[in-house]
């Protein structure tokens, strides 16, 4: 995708549809075209923030090297399998792979 | 005979430990109140009332057996439908968890039970947690208890309305750029965000992971601290909670304010800011000047990118975080699949998902693609250092910063929903908090035509006993 | 000559935790019903949180340290953003080397014999689902998923383009599962536990990345491959686009990825829930110090203790296992050059001709010490060994029990043989005559002696016999 507009296209909103797997609707490509850009217009906002020698701040806590034991401990599977919609046997399923 | 369902959580507790209540009697109450005028208002999607009689007649045997019970002995609670609750229906208020059981519950959820609490039920919300006014439920919205034509604010607007109506005794919601205390102020009610880190993540289903905290909603200050001390603490499953020394919230019920410094950010009072509120806000500033705080107007110019800068956080956090929603492990699942993988995953989010949660995601994933990462999410989240930067200056002088919660009065319903940035706009002094993960409280400060409105108070971080002390003396003043 | 350059991207499991990365799953999944080995957090249920295991920090340390590459002040975990079936939560936890990205390690290099091959990178991931068909790829209507493999540990180990052959980059894969499994943090022979996706450019041409490579054997052959087929694109005056291509390992072709319509983009950014990781120097000292030994010292160990050869020590070393195992057949039978050429030349041709792994095998050094000394003591000729030897890895049968069952005792006694020479001397009078003129005609008497026992008769007692006899015959 080109840097090139401030704007998003309709061909944009296509590629982010495929690459969020939403499908959307023809309506819904016009009502995001104009919505998403309006949106976008206020964000440009922090455009104006000088800002660019500080570091971002990913996390707010100041937390380091959390971590746990590398000790094994049993859950139950069956429970955790419970809401899979589409089952067979063991096996999860999913729709088809070419 | 009492009206149990509009006694305090305080109450509860010192009346069942000196045998004067029945759990029965009261939860009881509370049910049949629910059962008559949730109809209408709509904060529950789903009311537990077998498994919350069942417990209340274990709460009374315990007691009859002279056991020892929790901090929140028997009080009957709602819980917003993004936390989850072992084997009770958790859907986010979305079609794409319109079915999903749990099999866990959230850390916090097993530490409020293990204060022997009770769940009447999973309050309504805007779907995933996106929205100021809980019009986004894929089950339809959550009236405003005190005018039904307004909103109650959102997204935890099920759990204030709930409070607020009486149809449990507290609740729980989450906060993640004012999602409690934008309900809590248009419901009239006390909401307060934790420090970040405070209370564990851990069975929150995520929006936006390093803004949101599940957050108490209760009908007074005195109940807040109760029920903040029973859901803080470390949690070795959420990577992100802090190890935190008990602290006893309630010593900090005083009954003064002298020495308080409270700074007033003019930002707080910006274009948009309705007059009926930023009058009654000013007149509590001034109450708690006369019981001895001192306040000074300043201005944190930082102020004017925090919104820009939450919701290209929030929307690009979001747009990860519901990826995971694609109907094979759990959720809903479309019954045609006769197409590819990447087809069906993509018909079956269509039908999923709500409109604006469609377009935080598509939005979302622009901020982080290639080309645009730097340009937005980057470059917000540096903004968030700048914000951050400005109030630990401003908490170095003030131990207190004040303003209105919500910018405006209730909104009716319907009002805000075409435009996405007006709904958006809303946020505006609810934000900061969330950005830097400092605590901050809305209580009810006045109401303009019986609509209430709420005054926020922020913080530094660990600093939420100086947040219940202001709101305290406050409360206490103006009820008199 | 055409400048081949090939680079590779190789995913390695630690093994050797005993739980997944970021949940207390088990990792022992193998052989194990389908998702029985799963929990909310690796199922990705709604609200659930990743935890960082600190053994798999520890052994990523000691990889780092083994391949020379320099380990990080401080690490992050980027989101990796991308949909497919086997992914839980439709992103990967990885680690990133750009956007502020701080991966496990950077540079690095493992020696070959021929040269150095420089890493770029390693940095710590987590392992998707399996994916399996009802019926094949194409006919499936639906895939099926198991989740036991998901959040298993992953290493990616990322190469600089230094490889300039097939065999060079197969050389560089037995080098590095050999450093792996002498650190003891990855059994390259648990199967799936080592993946490989590979970059090959031809003349400074466009580079293509092959994936789906299963083993390391077929690494060689989808190299070799697209060597051919973009060299044929050259020698038509045309080029290889810059694109992926898929290894098929049936038709032993690469071919294109479906042409998608639009671009891949992972949008990587840090990930939220999990906090930074600090490697401090004390932490990396006291790794350093539990270092076991790495192949290239332990080949030189091997040579100069039992003065073998570079080639058996090579292959030894290689397949750690049966270096452990000639070390332990050494402590009751002291011949180091009988063990390992047993062991380099028909124990591992066997197993690799049946397909068998060397963590299945069902002999210990005991049966080899056995055998040995049963050739030892005249009981089996070394012939009849390599028999023995065969049967003993395919039953796990001690050597003692197969010999009185097959019945392959050697035939010692000279009263025995004495018959047999008679009638085999009878039988074949003409080469007799030959034997009685030229000395080297007996070994056409001897074998047939040997063919009528099957090569049971001791082979030094009948060779006796037979000069003896024509001794006798030439004095008469």
């Amino acid at each position: 995708m080109k840097q090139n507009n401030e704007k998003i296209s309709k061909k944009e909103i296509k590629h982010l549809s495929w690459l969020a797997k939403i499908e959307l609707s023809i309506e819904e490509e016009e009502l995001f075209s104009k919505q998403l850009n309006d949106i976008l217009s206020y964000f440009k906002k922090i455009d104006e923030a000088d800002v660019e020698k500080l570091s971002p701040t990913h996390h707010v806590v100041e937390l380091i090297n959390v971590m746990r034991v590398d000790e094994p401990e049993s859950s139950a599977s069956d429970e955790v399998l419970k809401n899979v919609p589409k089952i067979k046997g063991r096996y999860v399923k999913a729709p088809r792979i070419v | 005979m009492d009206r149990l369902f509009e006694l305090t959580a305080f109450e509860i507790t010192q009346r069942m430990k000196n045998g004067e209540l029945s759990a029965v009697e009261y939860i009881s109450a509370l049910l049949q109140r629910i059962n008559d005028i949730d109809p209408e208002i709509h904060a529950y999607l789903t009311v537990t009332e077998d498994m919350a009689l069942k417990k209340a007649k274990e709460i009374d045997a315990k007691l009859k057996r002279g056991e020892k019970l929790g901090k929140l002995c028997g009080v009957g609670m709602a819980v917003k439908d993004n936390i989850c609750t072992k084997d009770i229906k958790t859907t986010c208020s979305s079609k794409a968890l319109e079915n999903f059981i749990p099999p866990y519950n959230a850390t916090v959820v097993d530490f409020i039970e293990k204060e022997d609490a009770i769940i009447l039920g999973k309050t309504n919300m805007d779907e995933f947690a996106m929205g100021s006014s809980t019009e986004f439920s894929y089950f339809g919205p959550t009236l405003n208890p005190l005018d039904n034509s307004k909103v109650p604010g959102g997204s935890s607007g099920g759990s204030a309305a709930a409070v607020a109506s009486n149809e449990a005794t507290v609740s729980l919601g989450s906060d993640t750029g004012g999602s409690v205390r934008c309900p809590a102020s248009f419901c009239g009610v006390v909401g307060l965000k934790p420090t970040y880190g405070l209370v564990s993540r851990y069975g929150l289903i995520a929006y936006a992971n390093s803004l949101e905290q599940i957050s108490p909603i209760t009908k007074d200050v005195r109940d807040l601290t109760i029920l903040l001390e029973c859901i803080i603490g470390h949690d070795k499953k959420d990577s992100t909670s802090l190890n935190s020394t008990k602290v006893d919230y309630s010593g900090f019920l005083k009954d003064h304010a002298k020495g308080l410094k409270i700074g007033v950010p003019k930002q707080f009072f910006g274009e948009g800011t309705d007059d009926n509120v930023s009058k009654n806000v000013w007149n509590a500033i001034h109450t708690m000047n006369g019981l001895g705080a001192d306040f000074d107007e300043i201005s944190i110019e930082s102020l004017d990118y925090a919104l820009a800068s939450y919701y290209i956080i929030a929307i690009s956090e979001a747009s990860s975080n519901l990826a995971r929603y694609d109907g094979i492990r759990y959720g809903f699942r479309i019954e045609d699949e006769s197409q590819d993988w990447d087809v069906a995953f993509s018909k079956n989010r269509k039908e999923a998902f709500g409109q604006e949660v469609k377009r935080r995601i598509i939005l979302g994933t622009y901020a982080l693609s290639a080309g645009y990462y730097d340009k937005y999410y980057l470059k917000a989240q540096k903004v968030r250092t700048l914000i951050k930067t400005d109030f630990e200056k401003a908490f170095t002088q003030y131990d207190i910063l004040a303003g209105p919660t919500m910018p405006i009065l209730p909104f009716k319903l319907g009002e805000k929903t075409k435009d996405p940035l007006e709904m958006y706009m809303c946020d505006l002094d609810t934000v900061p908090a969330n950005l830097i993960g400092t605590p901050a409280i809305s209580i009810p400060c006045g109401s303009h035509n019986d609509l209430p409105i709420g005054i926020q108070f922020m913080t530094k971080p660990f600093n939420e006993g100086t947040l219940i002390q202001t709101s305290y003396i406050l409360e206490q003043n103006l009820k008199n | 000559m055409t400048e081949i350059k090939i680079g590779l991207e190789v995913h390695t499991q630690l093994t050797n935790l005993r739980t997944k990365l970021f949940c207390s799953c088990p990792t022992d999944y193998r052989g194990k019903d389908a998702n029985s080995y799963v929990c909310s957090v690796c199922l990705g249920l709604p609200g659930t949180l990743p935890v960082l295991n600190e053994k798999a920090v520890r052994d990523a340390i000691l990889v780092a340290l083994a391949l020379n590459s320099k380990i990080s002040d401080k690490m992050f975990f980027f989101r990796k953003n991308y949909f497919y079936p086997d992914m839980p939560k439709n992103f990967q936890i990885s680690q990133y080397d750009k956007a502020g990205g701080i991966t496990l390690s950077t540079g690095g290099y493992v020696l070959l014999p021929e040269k150095k091959v420089r890493i770029r990178r390693i940095q710590i991931e987590e392992d998707p689902a399996r994916i399996s068909y009802e019926g094949t790829i194409y006919a499936s209507k639906s895939a099926l998923v198991d989740y036991n493999r998901a959040g298993i540990a992953l290493l990616e180990i990322v190469t600089e383009p230094d490889m300039n052959s097939p065999k060079e980059a197969r050389i560089f894969l037995q080098k590095l599962r050999s450093i792996l499994e002498h650190l003891e943090v990855s059994s390259a022979e648990l199967e799936g536990s080592m993946r490989c996706d590979a970059n090959i450019s031809l003349a400074g041409g466009k580079r293509v990345e092959i994936k789906n490579i299963s083993s390391f054997k077929e690494v060689e052959r989808a190299l070799s491959f697209e060597i051919t087929r973009q060299k044929n694109l050259l020698s038509r005056g045309a080029s290889s686009a810059m694109e992926t291509r898929h290894w098929d390992e049936l038709r032993r072709v690469t071919v294109t990825l479906r042409v998608k319509e639009e671009e891949q983009d992972y949008r990587y950014f840090p990930e939220p829930d999990l906090v930074p990781i600090a490697i401090e120097k004390e932490l990396i000292e006291k790794t350093k110090s539990t270092m076991p030994e790495l192949p290239d010292a332990h080949k030189d160990r091997l040579m100069k203790k039992y003065s073998i050869s570079s080639q058996n020590a090579e292959v030894l070393v290689n397949n750690k296992i049966l270096s452990d195992f000639f070390e332990e057949c050494l402590k009751s039978y002291d011949e180091p050059d009988i063990i390992s050429n047993w062991l380099v030349g028909d124990l591992l041709g066997y197993i690799h001709e049946k397909s068998i792994k060397l963590t299945e095998l069902k002999i210990g050094p005991k049966h080899i010490v056995n055998m040995l000394e049963l050739i030892d003591d005249g009981t089996i000729s070394g012939k009849i060994a390599k028999d023995v030897l065969e049967e003993m890895i395919d039953t796990g049968k001690e050597p003692e029990i197969i010999i009185k069952e097959k019945g392959l005792i050697r035939i010692h006694s000279r009263a025995t043989i004495e018959k047999l020479a008679d009638e085999v001397f009878k039988k074949h009078s003409e080469a007799v005559k030959d034997a009685l003129k030229v000395e080297r005609a007996m070994h056409f008497l001897i074998g047939k002696i040997m063919e009528m026992t099957k090569g049971k008769a001791d082979p030094e007692l009948t060779k006796e016999i037979v000069k003896d006899k024509i001794a006798e015959q030439q004095k008469s």
